[in-house]
């Protein structure tokens, strides 16, 4: 009798013990699920950071070649993800040249023709005003979000901030040419690199953030540089002048009469 | 009559030097008229074999408008009765969805014409000679990319790969899809290579959203059943733009054309120079032997018979020269058999219609006509010298000559 008394004795504390272990699971899984996040939320995150926003800013482009080097300056309106207005105003032989995005469609405008065009699709992966950066690069959409499965493969801890490295490979007929995407962001919203690699799996091209500090009272890089890694002497760097959050907007703005400048 | 012929050949016997002449003159022109003939009509054969192979047939069925505006607006709805294509004329046909595509890999950007293929159906057209590395397409449904060699080197892309193509859908929308490389193909000329994007045709109208085709190539037996075909065809499908292509391709037409006339202007200028040629010849031949045909006369042969010794010592030289002719011809098309290598003006012979190498083609009727060409004038050719010698009288031949 007592022999039995202690065997239940014993088998109820193996349960307890059991029980105990199960709790402590359910416990740090529900801990782990409020304070990590997965990559698609991560992009969703880094996408959505534009969303509803209204912004007006004012950048420097330098293009790097191995011949020559170009500045030139340009202004920027954009008005929620979707919609954007670009002006060069210097040097003089570009001022006026611009480029508006409405949705999915984009144009651009030349004073010297004085035709807006509509860039075909076809156009989109093309180079943007001479730079590295494809007409894609600008037009950047919830591409990312649809055509990929995101794995975030590392996440280090500094200053209180959390930074992810997310790797992005596209999906089986995406309509993605890159191998693979690898991107680095910090917690408080900052992309701080994006490179892209071909099928090979070897990078191509890489955007970097650099000077990332408060501007227009948000965390941003001021400058960010686009290099193409198999021909070291090609990049392409786009500094902030300025930027301004949240301003009033005119719905003239992004319409063709706009892009001409009248 | 066996005597003249005896005369005849002891006479060819008798001027060796001067008959050797003749005929080596003669089996040089045959020889080359023989071997510029089938160049010609290798030339001829490749315009339309391109013209017609390369994705057209003899005969091509588009939705109305499709010649306007290339691409996937206008198409053929997938319950048109194309059973009125199973006739004893057509040898077979096959449907194709085709748009123009713009296909990007990592590093490039090209523009290429992306073909939905019924592969069952392709036995006419330069696919079905491809050298395949890696897949080839061979079910509709296959939604894989087949692409030439050259374009893969332009792309820098490899099986395997992915690349993006971008098309124009029928309602004017951007259709962009990722297709895998996992056929690469090479072909006899480069044009094909740079040119088109194959994939399953199933495949390629789900992912457009186009039920139906954009063309229909029909292949014929025979080239000439073009037009008859063409008007019957019209007749039954009075909905679709029935063109054949003559039609489509004006340019290899007219040069396919031309080709087959200048064959004849060839033979016609080759038989002109070698008439003039040889009543020179002849004549002299005769005048020299004025005072042996009036002996002839003295010692009684018939002046039919004299004419007729000269014209059959002309028509056996003329025979001689004809078969040697034709046989060094035959030797040197026969040597030259796998083409002459023109690869080093490749992108001016293919801008023309033409192959990388120029492939003689024998057409026995153009021997036939010279042949019996040749003989003709060959008789004409030593008649009249002949006549010369009886028109003379007797005496005045035996005191002349």
């Amino acid at each position: 009798m007592h022999r039995t008394h202690r065997s239940y004795e014993f088998r109820l504390t193996y349960r307890s013990i059991g029980a105990a272990c199960f709790v402590s699971v359910l416990y740090f899984q529900a801990v782990g699920a409020t304070f990590d996040v997965t990559a698609e939320e991560l992009i969703a995150r880094m996408i959505d950071q534009s969303r509803g926003l209204s912004s007006y800013s004012e950048l420097n482009m330098t293009v790097n070649r191995p011949q020559w080097k170009r500045t030139s300056s340009f202004n920027v309106l954009t008005r929620g993800r979707e919609d954007a207005l670009i002006r060069f105003t210097a040097p003089a032989k570009d001022a006026g040249n611009a480029t508006l995005k409405v949705g999915d469609t984009m144009w651009t405008y030349s004073p010297k023709i004085r035709r807006a065009v509509r860039l075909p699709k076809s156009m989109m992966s093309q180079e943007w005003a001479g730079s590295d950066f494809s007409y894609n690069d600008l037009a950047r959409s919830d591409k990312l979000l649809a055509y990929y499965h995101h794995d975030i493969v590392d996440q280090t801890e500094e200053d209180g901030l959390t930074t992810y490295t997310i790797e992005s490979i596209p999906k089986e007929n995406a309509p993605v040419v890159w191998g693979k995407e690898r991107i680095v962001f910090r917690s408080d919203n900052v992309l701080l690199e994006q490179t892209f690699f071909d099928q090979a799996m070897q990078p191509v091209k890489t955007m970097r953030a650099y000077e990332i500090q408060e501007l227009g009272g948000r965390m941003l890089a001021r400058r960010m540089r686009m290099s193409d890694l198999e021909k070291p002497d090609r990049w392409t760097e786009v500094e902030y002048e300025s930027i301004e959050f949240d301003i009033e907007i005119n719905d003239r703005n992004f319409t063709q009469f706009a892009l001409r400048g009248e | 009559m066996y005597l003249v012929l005896q005369l005849a050949l002891r006479n060819i016997w008798r001027q060796r030097r001067r008959n050797g002449l003749v005929l080596f003159a003669i089996v040089v022109s045959v020889g080359g008229v023989f071997v510029m003939n089938s160049l010609a009509r290798g030339m001829e054969r490749d315009f339309l074999r391109f013209s017609i192979e390369n994705l057209r047939g003899h005969i091509k069925i588009l939705a109305p408008n499709q010649l306007d505006e290339p691409g996937l607006r206008y198409s053929i709805p997938i319950d048109t009765n194309l059973s009125v294509l199973t006739r004893p004329e057509i040898e077979s046909w096959t449907p194709r969805l085709r748009s123009p595509a713009v296909i990007m890999s990592e590093r490039e950007t090209r523009g290429v014409e992306i073909v939905g293929i019924d592969p069952t159906h392709e036995s006419h057209s330069f696919i079905e000679d491809l050298v395949v590395d890696g897949e080839a397409i061979t079910d509709t449904e296959d939604q894989h990319l087949l692409i030439g060699r050259s374009l893969a080197d332009e792309l820098k892309t490899g099986l395997g790969r992915r690349l993006v193509v971008l098309m124009t859908g029928p309602d004017d929308n951007a259709i962009e899809t990722g297709f895998r490389v996992l056929g690469i193909f090479e072909s006899t000329t480069s044009r094909y290579e740079d040119a088109y994007a194959l994939t399953g045709l199933s495949a390629l109208q789900t992912i457009t959203g186009v039920a139906g085709f954009t063309d229909v190539s029909v292949y014929l037996d025979d080239l000439d059943a073009t037009s008859n075909v063409q008007t019957t065809l019209k007749g039954q499908l009075p909905n679709l733009n029935v063109v054949t292509w003559e039609q489509l391709d004006p340019f290899t037409s007219e040069m396919h054309r031309y080709v087959g006339f200048m064959v004849y202007i060839l033979i016609v200028v080759f038989l002109g120079t070698l008439v003039f040629g040889l009543i020179n010849a002849l004549v002299t031949a005769v005048l020299v032997r004025i005072k042996e045909f009036g002996m002839l006369r003295v010692v009684g042969m018939k002046s039919r018979l004299v004419v007729m010794q000269v014209v059959i010592e002309c028509v056996i030289i003329m025979l001689l020269a004809l078969t040697i002719g034709l046989a060094a011809g035959l030797l040197f098309v026969w040597w030259i058999g796998d083409g002459i290598d023109l690869s080093a003006f490749e992108a001016g012979v293919e801008a023309f219609g033409m192959g990388a190498r120029m492939v003689p083609h024998l057409v026995v009727d153009d021997f036939v006509i010279l042949g019996v060409a040749s003989v003709v004038l060959g008789l004409i050719a030593s008649y009249f010298p002949a006549r010369r010698v009886i028109k003379a009288s007797i005496l005045q031949s035996l005191r002349d000559g």
